[in-house]
């Protein structure tokens, strides 16, 4: 797996507590094919409070896609929504969930900490 | 749209056929079948023993339901009557139809019956702009039926087209041989089926569970939308017929966005805003508030649930950002339009913090304001954090996106909407003043919902004071002295653009208008620049841009009109507001009930009825919601704590309204008018044969 997607995940579990998914308390896992190989990441969310783990159990909602997908995605190369729309993304499960946790995937094109002073 | 062509709708999914039912397209016009963006069918024609039909009538049963009455051959003159062919079609996921032939001979006949398919499977963005395709077509001939399909690496959509009755299949239709006897009948159900794969050739979108093929009872669903909603009795009977129509275009727009389970919010508007807008979902909410609550519930769920969350330069996203618009055809799916989705709009942001107030006020719906709190904290951020891009404290708009961006962010988004007295357009980042009424308002309304849903009244304080600040500079900076209005916007250097718009009626719908000042303004929205006699129009005459046709410099905007009477409502100008509602209530009588996205601002006394604005879309969810919002205006609704305040204030010509059970916080509330004049509500019956006014 991409060294991108590796870290990815690490950083999101190592944040503790997303915000952003505060409205949030369910699993979401991630599978992410790389030829025959699938590698699983699963979130468990609790008001916002995240772990990540590498296991494979069910999960209220199930998103899969091959690794140039998820690279793409979590590198902000693409966005969550459109790779879904073309079929690069699977939904499985309670689809609104993936609308939550697609908040925490990076911006398309925009350098990290370039922002408008407020 | 033409009127020659016939539409039915069901959410997102819609038909455009000529009066035959049948769909020939040219690659630029909006016919066909269309669902999630996609043009899923652009040829769609039926011909018995080759020859094409005739239209004998033309039946709208239903918003998604239409009966054609044809006969065969398509002489002037004369036609075969020996046959008659019905095509009934109702929309539902794509659309169905059941197609009938009768045999008026006394002899058997033998006929070749055939549908000719087709789907150049466009985005409708292409078909907007005319753009070319870069996938790969196929067609499947299987036996009973026919699947063509579309593939641009992982895309792919299909369309389906099956027969209940056997039927020769082949690349290009559906071949039907049939006997009739003397006097029978021959029937089958055509289904065309659209679908938007996934892996594994998946379905992207989760149906609701009835999409076993059985019609998922859409008539009762209507009859029970009908039910649930207010009663309206009225002596004044257009009235009624738009009140009628504007649920009906209701329930026809509203869908449910991919991936938001089976709760439904309105689209914006046939034919080409058949999707969900933040700003057009929250105004629509706003007007049906008082009658179908539900509708604001999903727009605030759904537009939370999206809200932006990082800088995209691409998307013009920022954190706490409400959508704009989404999108879900392949322009989209690869990234060659930023709808995935676009949040270039500088309003709904705070127009979502208004709905959330003036939802629960209505509703009481505490648990939804406190579960979408974070929400609406990152909403009332986003407008000091980052909108205020001329660092002066005002809301500005400027993309980012330069390519496929939107440049006027604002309702009025045409490229020449934005301009000074003489014509002139001003450069970017430009304020307009409506922005900074929202503004105030969402402070305002945060305020409240801070200290009483919260428990945060130290955030209350804090947006209260900005508040105050706010309406204070503003009524420094965008007044006009010259011309005792509020300037259409400031521009990029922070000086005033002076034009006389409709703008200045949101203002006082958002409360930031000083009181001294309101009469002035209401002159001008009542007054002969402004008022045409239908309405109130986006730009007064006698700017240089001023044309009575031009999009949004010189239209009347039903939708625009609804929130200025309810503007003049609260500054206590219950006359003009009347007056307001009244045009526009009149100018719906010309359009049998469904007031149009814009039209002419001719004075009405010059063209004596409204023209309509040539590409108008119709029916659009916010011109569907400005009846509604009329009647709440002129009844005077307004929940107060737990009750339901009425205080009618009706036009000349409506001696009374009831609205029976209008569903709030208090359960469910009957509202009456009397008009303030004696109306004659007597029928117009012949006095000679004895007066019944005695």
């Amino acid at each position: 797996m991409p060294a991108s997607i590796v870290e990815f995940f690490d950083d999101l579990g190592r944040r503790g507590h997303e915000p952003l998914l505060a409205r949030v308390s369910a699993t979401v896992r991630f599978d992410i094919t790389d030829d025959e190989r699938t590698e699983h990441r699963l979130l468990r969310v609790d008001h916002g409070d995240i772990s990540v783990s590498t296991g494979d159990e069910p999960a209220d909602c199930v998103i899969g896609g091959d690794r140039a997908t998820f690279d793409a995605v979590v590198s902000g190369r693409s966005s969550a929504m459109a790779a879904l729309l073309r079929g690069a993304l699977a939904v499985d499960g309670d689809p609104e969930l993936l609308v939550l946790i697609q908040r925490v995937f990076p911006g398309h094109a925009a350098a990290a900490g370039e922002r408008r002073s407020s | 749209m033409s009127g020659n062509l016939v539409q039915i709708l069901h959410g997102n999914t819609f038909v455009v056929s000529d009066r035959r039912g049948d769909i020939e397209a040219s690659a630029t016009d909006p016919t066909g079948l269309f669902s999630f963006d996609t043009r899923f069918l652009s040829r769609w024609v039926l011909t018995v023993d080759g020859q094409r039909l005739t239209a004998l009538s033309t039946d709208d049963l239903q918003y998604f339901e239409t009966r054609f009455f044809l006969v065969p051959g398509t002489g002037t003159v004369y036609v075969d009557a020996k046959t008659t062919v019905v095509r009934q079609r109702a929309v539902e996921e794509g659309f169905r139809e059941q197609l009938t032939v009768l045999n008026h001979d006394d002899r058997p006949v033998e006929l070749t019956i055939r549908v000719d398919a087709g789907s150049d499977f466009a985005d409708l963005f292409e078909v907007k702009d005319a753009l070319k395709k870069t996938g790969a077509y196929s067609t499947r001939a299987e036996p009973g039926q026919l699947v063509m399909a579309y593939e641009r690496s992982t895309f792919r959509r299909t369309t389906t087209v099956s027969s209940t009755e056997p039927a020769e299949v082949d690349e290009h239709g559906l071949r039907f041989t049939v006997r009739i006897d003397p006097h029978g009948s021959w029937t089958t159900e055509l289904r065309v089926v659209p679908a938007m794969l996934g892996p594994g050739g998946r379905s992207l979108v989760s149906r609701p569970a009835a999409a076993d093929g059985a019609r998922p009872g859409m008539r009762e669903d209507l009859e029970r939308w009908l039910d649930r909603a207010p009663r309206l009795a009225c002596d004044w009977d257009p009235l009624v017929t738009t009140y009628r129509q504007s649920l009906v275009d209701l329930a026809a727009l509203r869908f449910s966005p991919v991936i938001a389970g089976v709760q439904s919010l309105p689209a914006a508007g046939l034919p080409w805003f058949m999707t969900m807008f933040g700003r057009d979902s929250i105004f629509t909410s706003l007007q049906a508030l008082p009658f179908v609550p539900e509708l604001a519930a999903t727009t605030l769920r759904v537009l939370g649930d999206w809200q932006g969350s990082r800088t995209d330069d691409f998307r013009d996203e920022d954190p706490g950002r409400i959508l704009h618009e989404m999108r879900y055809g392949e322009l989209t799916a690869f990234e060659e339009r930023p709808h995935s989705p676009y949040y270039g709009n500088a309003d709904a942001t705070p127009l979502y913090v208004v709905l959330m107030d003036e939802y629960e006020r209505w509703t009481g719906d505490a648990d939804l304001v406190r579960e979408f709190e974070p929400e609406a904290r990152a909403a009332l951020r986003w407008i000091d954090e980052y909108a205020d891009l001329q660092g002066n404290g005002y809301i500005a708009y400027q993309r980012r996106n330069e390519e496929t961006g939107l440049e006027n962010q604002c309702w009025k988004d045409s490229w020449d909407s934005i301009s000074y007295r003489d014509g002139r357009l001003p450069g970017f980042p430009r304020a307009t003043c409506e922005l900074q009424g929202y503004a105030y308002d969402a402070k305002v309304r945060g305020a409240r919902l801070a200290r009483e849903l919260w428990d945060d009244p130290d955030y209350a304080d804090d947006l209260e004071r900005e508040a105050a600040d706010l309406k204070h500079r503003f009524n420094q900076d965008f007044w006009i002295e010259d011309g005792q209005y509020y300037a259409l916007a400031l521009d990029a250097d922070g000086a005033q653009v002076d034009s006389l718009s409709s703008n200045i009626g949101h203002l006082l719908w958002s409360g930031i208008v000083d009181a001294d000042r309101a009469p002035t303004i209401a002159g001008h929205l009542l007054g002969p620049r402004l008022f045409s006699g239908w309405g109130v129009r986006t730009l007064a005459e006698g700017e240089a841009r001023y044309n009575p046709i031009g999009y949004h410099v010189g239209t009347v905007w039903p939708f625009d009109n609804s929130f200025i009477a309810w503007g003049l409502r609260r500054y206590g100008f219950t006359t003009e507001a009347a007056t307001v509602a009244a045009g526009n209530l009149d100018a719906a009588e010309f359009y049998a009930g469904r007031l149009p996205e814009a039209f002419g601002g001719y004075e009405r006394t010059q063209t004596r009825y409204p023209v309509q604005y040539p590409t108008a879309c119709s029916p659009q969810a916010w011109s569907t919601g400005a009846p509604l919002l009329f009647l709440r205006t002129m009844l005077g609704l307004e929940p107060v704590g737990k009750y339901l305040a009425v205080d009618p204030a009706l036009p000349v010509g409506i001696g009374r309204i009831e609205l029976l059970g209008i569903p709030g916080r208090w359960g469910r509330r009957d509202a009456f008018g009397r008009g303030m004049v004696e109306v004659d509500t007597v029928p117009q019956l012949r006095t000679e044969l004895g007066d019944l006014r005695r």
